[in-house]
């Protein structure tokens, strides 16, 4: 089973519940959010960088990859799926596993540098400072 | 202003104050059940949750695993796009009387509870040997 079917199932399960309904809007210029977006992200605006979490159980840091180029990050992964010893049967199967690739358009281009990637309890944080060049600037006028 | 930006303050502004308002989430954890010779293992995905936030228990030969999430703060940040909402998960599973109830252990890593529930020992395969005639 691949991590999108786990997504599908996901899908079925915020619908069901209502507590995870569907964004709309998006960051990245898509009309909607759909449960095919994975890993889940929350994004948070500061002055001078943005912070984003996603959430990912149950990966590897080695096999977490991020990459930031210009105002995009790219989170990569793999699950791992669970092997069976002879005599061990699956009675239920809902976590999915796999490979899985997100990229999300920060309105701002990012300082690649700068970020600071942090993998705890199964949660992603970015802290990603906006390109030193793109920060607002405050122009001191001249008397004449 | 970017549109992007607007985009985002219109999230803030609508999605975001909505859901802080609603009471705290909650979430069922996926899980995977798998049974080998001498025990079951669930592993149940609740990303956040760490060993001080979950809890366990057995009562009636029903297993209950809840955890909490913490809301993150990020100080002098806002919150102005959000896909996943932090609560409380937690589900219930129906035990047999297979299970030795006193011999359940579990571990959290990574946002992933793992509970091992061994059988008792009747409950255990054994192999039964076959004489010559």
């Amino acid at each position: 089973m691949f991590w999108t079917d786990l997504e599908r199932m996901m899908g079925r399960f915020r619908e069901q519940s209502g507590v995870r309904g569907p964004v709309q809007g998006s960051f990245d210029d898509t009309p909607t959010h759909t449960a095919a977006d994975f890993p889940a992200v929350n994004i948070w605006n500061g002055a001078e960088a943005y912070v984003l979490t996603a959430e990912i159980p149950g990966i590897d840091p080695d096999q977490l990859d991020v990459a930031v180029v210009g105002d995009t990050v790219t989170i990569r992964g793999s699950r791992a799926p669970l092997v069976l010893k002879k005599g061990e049967v699956f009675h239920r199967v809902e976590r999915g596993y796999g490979q899985f690739v997100r990229s999300i358009k920060l309105p701002k281009p990012l300082d690649a540098q700068k970020v600071e990637a942090r993998y705890a309890r199964g949660v992603l944080t970015l802290r990603m400072p906006r390109a030193e060049a793109e920060m607002p600037r405050k122009i001191a006028l001249k008397t004449a | 202003m970017a549109q992007e930006d607007r985009e985002l303050h219109r999230a803030d502004n609508q999605t975001i104050s909505e859901n802080r308002r609603e009471r705290e989430a909650l979430f069922v954890p996926r899980a995977d059940i798998i049974e080998t010779s001498d025990s079951l293992i669930v592993i149940a995905d609740m990303p956040g949750v760490d060993e001080k936030s979950v809890d366990i228990q057995v009562e009636h030969n029903v297993l209950t695993i809840a955890g909490r999430v913490e809301t993150e703060i990020f100080e002098g940040f806002q919150l102005g796009y959000q896909e996943f909402e932090t609560g409380q998960f937690a589900r219930q599973f129906t035990l047999s009387d297979e299970v030795d109830v006193n011999g359940i252990e579990a571990s959290v890593r990574n946002g992933v509870l793992e509970i091992r529930l061994p059988k008792v020992e009747s409950a255990r395969p054994h192999k039964i040997a076959v004489r010559a005639g």
